[in-house]
């Protein structure tokens, strides 16, 4: 087991690694110029020297590429080179930001997605329950999520007039933590949270169903049966062990989720860190995006080292060798 | 069908016919064929307007025989390569944008084409022009000023290096249910603008902030740092002047101006002004700040501050500033643009002063009208009126939403959380909002930012000014305003001062109208000719 670990850590630290390279030399040789728009109002050479060698942009990309590896060793991203401020100072509140669409997301949308999926799963062969449930989750499935999103504004936004379309509170309202728990947020969040609900259900739906649909036929679950317990019990019985593959996948799943809230940010101008994300790469501001890549990087390769680790406690039949 | 036929017929056999019986009898008298031609633009990433602009250019050029690769440039490149870096292959069409300091004409006469000029990114270079263009620039007799750049500019006119196609039309829309006396800012665009429509506009209902809604962050509060948000730190942060509509410069924080020597401007402040936290503003604060801006060197005023050699005071109100060399242009472009820093909150930090972060350290503190309140990254600014300013807007403070894409700020402006939208929608979709709407007034702001077409002087065929002078005679402003910016750009006018910018507009200059046929015939005059497919060739040699 600890010989595992070792070896997926190390594994892990090398893709974190590769990842991290590849970003960099990516963002150094696109043909964009992070000083052009002040090139464009007259900035010097002299100046623009300065300020490329002030950015870390100076000297051989080999030297370039140690130094930034070096103060990445010791979790120093850099400054932004729009807000000069350190990258973490600029990340920190539009994580919490996107954490907030993120984690009430995929847990809503995994145990939606698990009842749901016990109930199609459970349902008669061919019957109409599994046909429609089965027919929603795959089309769901193939829709690009800005397409959920927009499908939402267009509903209960624009033409219900019911939620908000956009940011995370009206102006005027509170600022701080305090925020976060008032009506106005609330009211702002739901479309945003229902679209990764919405997103995020689908997978989970079909994952449950296929473990409820497997274990129904178990012989465990005929002696539940014979023990003349309601039906919802005997489906209780085979859902809790239809979860394992679930609770798995909602790991890598988190990851994913968050480089996937990229599109609903910017669909619902919601301030996190993947609006961000995207923001930086058209403003050439690398600093900021190299660390958001590198922290979903990390986020996925962890989440999957979790899940591999996870699913050996889960089922005692796997065995790490 | 015969209608149909007909048709297409015309386009089809109208060029074959001029090139069969036009200039094919003198086929081998011709030189070589003049090679295609490659077009920059900004990419779509920019909006749609530069394509869709240099396709209907090239549509028209391309009847004087010439074809044309279209090459579209992402801007960073753009500037980087080819308008800096001296990258251009053959033509651009491109647009520069109406910034406030380029109400003076040094930037379109002497930053965009004098040799060695770092945006001259066409690559002409005339020494007699660009002796003359370095000379108006040092006349502080403004008579004289005007005088000479009108001179400058019939000399580039009679030369025809590149020239100008359109002038952008900026535009915003705004809540008219709750708001009045909303100004055109023009020729700037209102992200630009302080007076108007900022400080002129007045609530109509109980609701007293006046809500921006906007594309992008402000990405710093420190006026030293400042890249892209000129306009909004000097809402809170004044400067000495202000440029109005007419062109002129008027008096903001300071009273008056003049130039004792031709390096030498006396500056005298405006009585009784203080800064957001009560302290007064005096000539100790300019001196401080013009000081170490001196000092300090930001790149990002590299270039309004090139020339400034330091400040002296004189007494509580008056100072003056010293130049390197005389500049008569230091009026209309710095007096606007350099703000007071308070020198009590800032003379005894020690740390990098560029890159200090004045809202954490609590030091977002200027003199102008509005004081600073709120700033949540990538969501929202508020500023709130300091009542005691010389010119406090009639409402409580300003918000800027930054929403990040266009259908949110559409949104906010349907649903009345915005009060105002700027150049961050398409004009015409601001006009359009307008109309179907009736909370919703739109106003159009002439600009003179300015859409040119550049040649690369120092290559062929653009070496030849009756080359040049016939793509000018053969350029349909009027398409490409209409087709290329769907009628939000103005045909431009002669030479390359924009004709919004009034006194220092040489209006004598006469009019080139857009006529292929006449191209042909100069084109034709200077010894080109056509072969049997209709492409263009040079004279021979």
């Amino acid at each position: 087991m600890r010989a595992y670990i070792l070896r997926r850590l190390a594994q892990s630290v090398l893709v974190i690694w590769a990842v991290t390279t590849i970003m960099f030399f990516m963002f150094r040789v696109m043909p964009a110029d992070p000083t052009a728009i002040l090139l464009e109002r007259g900035l010097s050479d002299e100046a623009r020297n300065a300020l490329l060698e002030q950015w870390g942009l100076t000297g051989s990309l080999w030297d370039q590429y140690v130094a930034y590896l070096g103060n990445l060793l010791v979790g120093d991203f850099g400054s932004s080179f729009l807000y000069r401020k350190p990258v973490w100072e600029v990340l920190t509140p539009l994580i919490i930001n996107t954490l907030w669409i993120a984690v009430p997301g995929l847990l809503l949308g995994a145990a939606l997605g698990a009842a749901i999926g016990t109930a199609v799963g459970w349902a008669r062969r061919g019957g109409k329950l599994e046909r429609t449930g089965i027919f929603l989750a795959t089309v769901i499935r193939g829709v690009p999520n800005f397409v959920i999103g927009i499908a939402l504004l267009t509903v209960f936004s624009s033409t219900l007039g019911w939620f908000p379309g956009f940011g995370m509170g009206d102006p005027g309202q509170n600022v701080g933590f305090a925020r976060y728990f008032t009506l106005d947020f609330l009211h702002h969040l739901a479309l945003p949270l229902i679209a990764v609900i919405i997103y995020f259900m689908p997978e989970n739906l079909l994952l449950m169903r296929s473990g409820v649909v497997e274990n129904r036929t178990e012989d465990y679950i005929e002696l539940v049966r014979a023990k003349g317990v309601s039906q919802g019990r005997v489906a209780w019985h085979a859902a809790r062990n239809s979860m394992l593959p679930l609770i798995t996948w909602l790991f890598p799943a988190l990851a994913e989720t968050i480089a996937g809230i990229v599109v609903i940010e910017i669909v619902f101008s919601w301030p996190g860190v993947g609006r961000e994300l995207v923001l930086a790469v058209t403003r050439q501001d690398y600093p900021v995006a190299q660390a958001a890549f590198f922290l979903l990087a990390v986020m996925i390769v962890l989440a999957n080292l979790a899940a591999d680790l996870v699913y050996g406690k889960l089922d005692p039949r796997v065995v790490y060798k | 069908m015969k209608n149909a036929f007909r048709r297409l017929a015309l386009p089809v056999w109208l060029p074959v016919g001029i090139a069969a019986f036009g200039n094919v009898a003198a086929a081998q008298e011709l030189g070589e064929r003049v090679p295609d031609l490659q077009i920059a633009y900004y990419a779509a990433d920019m909006g749609p307007m530069y394509e869709q602009s240099a396709r209907v250019l090239s549509e028209e050029w391309s009847k004087l025989g010439l074809t044309f690769r279209m090459q579209p440039v992402q801007f960073s490149t753009f500037i980087s390569n080819i308008m800096v870096g001296g990258g251009l292959e053959d033509m651009a069409v491109f647009t520069v944008g109406a910034d406030p300091d380029r109400v003076d004409p040094t930037y379109w006469l002497h930053d965009l084409g004098a040799c060695g000029a770092r945006r001259n990114g066409a690559k002409w270079c005339d020494e007699a022009y660009s002796a003359k263009v370095r000379e108006q620039r040092e006349m502080v007799d403004q008579t004289q000023r005007i005088a000479a750049v009108k001179q400058a500019q019939q000399h580039f006119y009679d030369t025809m290096p590149w020239w100008p196609a359109t002038n952008t039309v900026y535009g915003m829309v705004w809540n008219s249910d709750k708001w009045e006396n909303v100004t055109s800012p023009a020729p700037v665009a209102a992200h630009e603008g302080l007076i108007d429509p900022w400080l002129s506009a007045k609530p109509k209902t109980d609701d007293r902030w006046f809500d921006w809604a906007h594309y992008e962050d402000v990405t710093t509060y420190n006026p030293l740092a400042e890249e892209g948000a000129v306009g909004w730190l000097r809402f809170v942060y004044d400067t000495f002047a202000k440029n109005n509509s007419k062109g002129e410069t008027i008096p903001w924080a300071a009273a008056s101006w003049e130039f004792t020597e031709p390096t030498n401007v006396k500056i005298t402040l405006r009585q009784g002004m203080t800064f957001h936290d009560g302290e007064a503003v005096t000539a100790d604060d300019a001196v401080f700040t013009i000081n170490k801006v001196v000092e300090l060197q930001p790149p990002a005023m590299s270039s309004r501050i090139a020339n400034l050699a330091g400040a002296e005071k004189v007494d509580d109100l008056t100072f003056n500033i010293k130049l390197k060399t005389p500049d008569a242009s230091f009026v209309t472009t710095v007096l606007p643009y350099a703000f007071i820093l308070p020198e009590h909150l800032w003379a005894n930090y020690e740390g990098d002063m560029v890159a200090r972060d004045v809202v954490a350290d609590g030091v977002a503190i200027g003199s102008g009208p509005f004081r600073f309140k709120t700033w949540r990254i990538n969501e929202i600014h508020e500023l709130e009126t300091f009542k005691e300013h010389f010119q406090a807007p009639g409402y409580d403070g300003v918000r800027r939403l930054a929403l990040g894409q266009a259908d949110a700020i559409r949104s906010a402006m349907l649903s009345g959380t915005g009060d105002i939208a700027t150049m961050v929608l398409p004009v015409a979709a601001m006009s359009d909002l307008a109309t179907q709407n009736n909370h919703l007034d739109f106003l159009e702001i002439p600009s003179h930012g300015s859409m040119l077409v550049w040649l690369n002087n120092q290559k062929a065929p653009f070496t030849d000014p009756a080359f040049r002078k016939a793509m000018r005679v053969a350029t349909s402003k009027e398409r490409a305003a209409v087709e290329g910016w769907l009628g939000f750009a103005v045909p431009a006018g002669e030479g390359p001062v924009p004709k919004q910018l009034g006194m220092w507009y040489n209006a004598d200059l006469p009019e080139i109208t857009f006529d292929i046929e006449a191209a042909r015939a100069a084109l034709e005059q200077a010894g080109y000719g056509w072969d049997a497919q209709g492409r263009l060739h040079y004279p021979k040699k």
